[in-house]
């Protein structure tokens, strides 16, 4: 309202907002209003928060969907190879790249990228949304991508060389099965159970929009959304932003379980 | 009555004078602008408006954002006066002050080619007053007549706006105000047209949807990502230069830098980092471009609470603190040391104010004198930014060689304010001051008027009835001359009391690429119309090469950068730097512009 608000606007104001009933009625408003899917409006510029989230949510959808391929496409494949390869020239290669790629901070990882590729060899755009493009996501979506596949690649590998080491490998091994189908078919399919743990909290922190990256390279999804309203004060996006982060991680919880099923038949689903 | 913001070269004279200032490289060239058309401007924005509706804007961005949509009846021009703006001419003012009449000019029309009548101006006026309006802006027309009892509701008229036919508008006072005018070059004195607003049935929409009679017309609108506008080719003035205009949401000072030095941002508003960096870079040096912001920074006192009710406990505090010392290691090229309270390049900024210097001897005289040879305790309040502490951290150390003991309490930006509004009792706290309009009024009224104490603006609660009464005599006195006269006597009175350390006002840099022309920075966020910027199609980009050895981190921007939540009008936290539009840069080719433009990006590569 500004420094000059008069006491009968800040009143009419409260009384707009509904501030002044006591707490535990407007808790029920704000129940009550939010299962019938309105959230409220922004502080800021009085429009619904729900359409924000709506227009925001594209943006991020199309960011993870790219991340999330690149990075597990990246970081399963790296992590097979380390495992398959653990005592070559490849496999000592391949682990302490891993561990510096995990202590790079994403945000350095992101300025780099778009210096080499943005900057100097100017094959992207550096930043920004521009005519919505695919092209404006590809450093984004490297970014992340990169940093996601560092992680997997990890568990990857150190879930494949605990299923390699197992007798049912050396059987299929001994019956005479290509090496291809041990590691593909048996030995894969079995480390996924812990893989797929590790794609599905990445896939929601993909989600929910990646606060450091979406606001480095200026893409207005869901992410820079909620660093905006918290620099804003704007309550009710920051709390529309948070609630739609808690139905995203329950949902991709739940995806989840049920994939375990799929990756191992021996989790039932009671 | 014009405003005399003193011209920019003014501003950039004192900061030469101070020794850190550089010159601008080039100097617009009016006369050969007239050539050159097209273009597009790409800038950066550090967040999105957030709304552009006159009777909702709040910031500085936000002002300078539906100034480019939007007329008032005057506003400021880029070197500060007050000119005629839907006006066909300055007003005639009646011999008692408080009648001013306004001819409007013939055939202005809206963007969406209906003509702008005396009417609009009612319906304009009257909707920001209007309690349905909610307009957090009402009380800069509060002065007219009528105004105050019906923003509360208790009237249906509103006798200080009205139109005498068609082309005429007739404002009254309540009360003769001398700085009314500038008031008027405020957002809150834009005008809508009635039925673009009515059109939408949920109020809010009309913010994002707005229709003006400015030089530019909003064509596009990614919250979080950009603002498009294209030119008005009927504006009353004449088309811009420009075709058009493209401000990018980039909230990162690194990625901001990246885009304009990839050349793909026109001008760069530059963060204290920013400056360091291009300062050292013999290409870019030159191109730097200093200018004053309408703010003060400071560490208030609280007049109101003992120890420091007492004169010679704040003048010993104000002896104890070596500022220049503090700023030189601080914001080196970033600041003009402040004595008082009105800023350089502001008409009534008195250089030969005097100041407190460092006296530690005389700090614990005056100390002793007051009851406290040994000092006492107390607490600076600041929000929680480096930037603040790097300034109240070595005040703390200077203080503790006088025996006071200071702590310093950093909250959170609303915890800060309330801490040092109508609910805290602080001891002192560091703020910064940023100005609604550029008159010494807004330097002094709401800030040492006694009935503005606490949230009002007076949060040192200084109070002094012969300020008082000076104060309310300026406002009501026409001669302008006489009148700053006065504002400077009161400043005078004001400072040799300490209610503050004044510490500093705020110089800001921008730099520009080397096709930009006829681009003049304006502390007034109002004045730039982007109507006389045009781009040089002779220009020679500057050499680009990568500069592999420097360190390119984000960190050390977003600490100094800070949020970008600056409102214009008031107080901001100290250690806030007004960072509301550090500019960057969009990756898209400069095609389509008149003349050699297109292509840069490629030959600098």
């Amino acid at each position: 309202m500004g420094e000059r608000a008069s006491p009968e606007l800040i009143d009419s104001i409260r009384r707009e907002l509904g501030l002044d009933d006591p707490i535990h009625v407007r808790y029920l408003r704000w129940l009550g209003r939010t299962l019938r899917g309105d959230l409220g409006r922004s502080w800021a510029t009085r429009r619904p928060v729900l359409e924000s989230l709506v227009s925001r949510f594209p943006v991020t959808l199309r960011l993870t969907v790219l991340a999330f391929t690149l990075s597990t496409v990246l970081g399963v494949a790296v992590g097979v190879t380390a495992a398959v390869r653990e005592v070559s020239g490849s496999g000592y290669l391949v682990r302490p790249l891993l561990l510096v790629g995990q202590s790079l901070p994403v945000v350095y990882l992101g300025l780099l990228l778009m210096y080499v590729f943005g900057v100097w060899l100017r094959l992207t755009p550096i930043s920004g949304i521009g005519d919505g493009g695919l092209r404006y996501f590809a450093l984004p979506a490297a970014t992340l991508g990169l940093y996601g596949s560092v992680y997997k690649a990890r568990m990857t590998r150190a879930a494949m060389l605990e299923v390699l080491r197992q007798d049912y490998i050396r059987t299929a091994r001994a019956k005479g099965l290509a090496e291809r189908v041990v590691v593909y078919r048996h030995a894969l399919k079995n480390a996924m159970v812990t893989v797929v743990t590790v794609l599905g909290t990445g896939l929601s922190a993909l989600l929910v929009g990646s606060v450091l990256t979406e606001t480095l390279f200026g893409l207005p999804g869901i992410g820079k959304l909620q660093v905006e309203a918290v620099w804003a004060r704007d309550y009710p996006v920051v709390m529309g932003c948070l609630l739609f982060e808690a139905a995203t991680v329950s949902g991709v919880n739940l995806a989840m379980d049920v994939a375990y099923a799929w990756a191992n038949p021996r989790i039932r689903l009671a | 009555m014009g405003r005399r913001l003193v011209v920019i070269g003014l501003a950039i004279a004192a900061v030469s004078a101070a020794g850190c200032g550089h010159l601008p490289g080039r100097q617009p060239d009016p006369d050969q602008a007239a050539g050159f058309r097209g273009g597009a401007w790409r800038e950066a924005w550090s967040r999105s408006p957030a709304s552009l509706d006159p009777a909702h804007l709040v910031t500085l961005l936000d002002a300078a954002a539906a100034t480019l949509i939007y007329n008032g009846l005057v506003r400021f021009d880029l070197q500060g006066r007050l000119v005629p703006d839907l006006a066909a001419r300055m007003p005639e003012r009646s011999a008692d002050g408080l009648t001013y009449r306004f001819e409007l000019r013939r055939n202005v029309r809206f963007h969406n080619g209906r003509e702008l009548t005396a009417a609009d101006v009612v319906y304009s006026f009257r909707r920001v007053l209007d309690p349905a309006t909610l307009s957090p802006r009402a009380w800069v027309l509060e002065p007219l007549a009528g105004a105050a009892a019906f923003r509360r509701g208790e009237r249906d008229d509103l006798p200080g706006v009205r139109a005498d036919g068609r082309y005429r508008v007739v404002l009254t006072l309540e009360r003769p105000l001398a700085h009314f005018l500038s008031l008027l070059a405020m957002p809150a004195g834009f005008v809508v047209d009635r039925a673009e607003v009515e059109r939408h049935q949920d109020p809010a929409d009309y913010g994002f949807h707005p229709v003006g009679t400015g030089p530019w017309v909003l064509a596009g609108w990614l919250p979080g990502a950009y603002l498009r506008f294209h030119a008005n080719l009927d504006y009353f003035e004449g088309r811009p230069h420009l075709d058009r205009l493209e401000y990018r949401v980039i909230e990162d000072g690194a990625t901001a830098r990246a885009e304009f030095v990839a050349g793909n941002l026109d001008r760069l508003r530059l963060t204290p980092g920013d400056s360091r960096r291009f300062r050292e870079d013999l290409r870019w040096r030159d191109a730097m471009v200093p200018a004053m912001d309408l703010a003060v920074y400071y560490l208030a006192l609280n007049c109101e609470k003992p120890p420091f009710t007492d004169l010679r406990v704040r003048k010993a505090i104000n002896h104890a603190i070596d500022r220049e010392a503090i700023l030189k290691a601080v914001l080196p090229d970033r600041h003009v040391p402040a004595n008082g309270s009105i800023p350089p390049g502001l008409e009534g900024h008195d250089p030969a104010l005097a100041g407190w210097t460092q006296d530690p001897d005389l700090a614990r005289r005056l100390l002793a004198e007051a009851g406290f040879p040994r000092g006492f305790r107390m607490e600076i309040l600041q929000t929680a930014s480096p930037g603040a502490l790097a300034i109240t951290e070595p005040i703390q150390s200077m203080l503790a060689q006088v025996g006071i003991k200071a702590r310093i309490v950093q909250l959170e930006t609303a915890a800060f304010f309330s801490a040092v509004g109508d609910q805290g009792n602080p001891d002192a706290f560091f703020i910064s001051w940023w100005a609604d309009i550029p008159d010494p009024e807004n330097f002094l009224y709401p800030l040492f008027h006694s009935k503005n104490r606490g949230a009002g603006g007076n949060r040192s609660r200084f109070a002094d009835p012969v300020v008082d009464r000076l104060l309310e005599t300026a406002r009501a006195t026409m001669d302008r001359a006489e009148r700053v006269a006065m504002y400077q006597a009161v400043e005078r009175s004001v400072f040799r009391q300490a209610p503050w350390v004044p510490l500093y006002f705020p110089v800001n840099y921008s730099i520009h690429q080397p096709w930009v022309r006829g681009y003049i920075s304006s502390p007034v966020a109002t004045a730039q119309k982007m109507t006389g910027v045009w781009f040089d199609p002779e220009a020679t980009p500057r050499p680009f090469r990568p500069r592999g050895n420097r360190r390119e981190t984000a960190s050390e921007d977003a600490q100094l950068s800070d949020t970008p939540v600056v409102t214009h009008g008031s107080h901001a936290p100290g250690g806030k730097h007004a960072d509301f539009h550090h500019a960057s840069r969009c990756p898209r080719r400069p095609g389509g512009v008149a003349g050699g433009r297109a292509g840069f990006s490629r030959t600098h590569r």
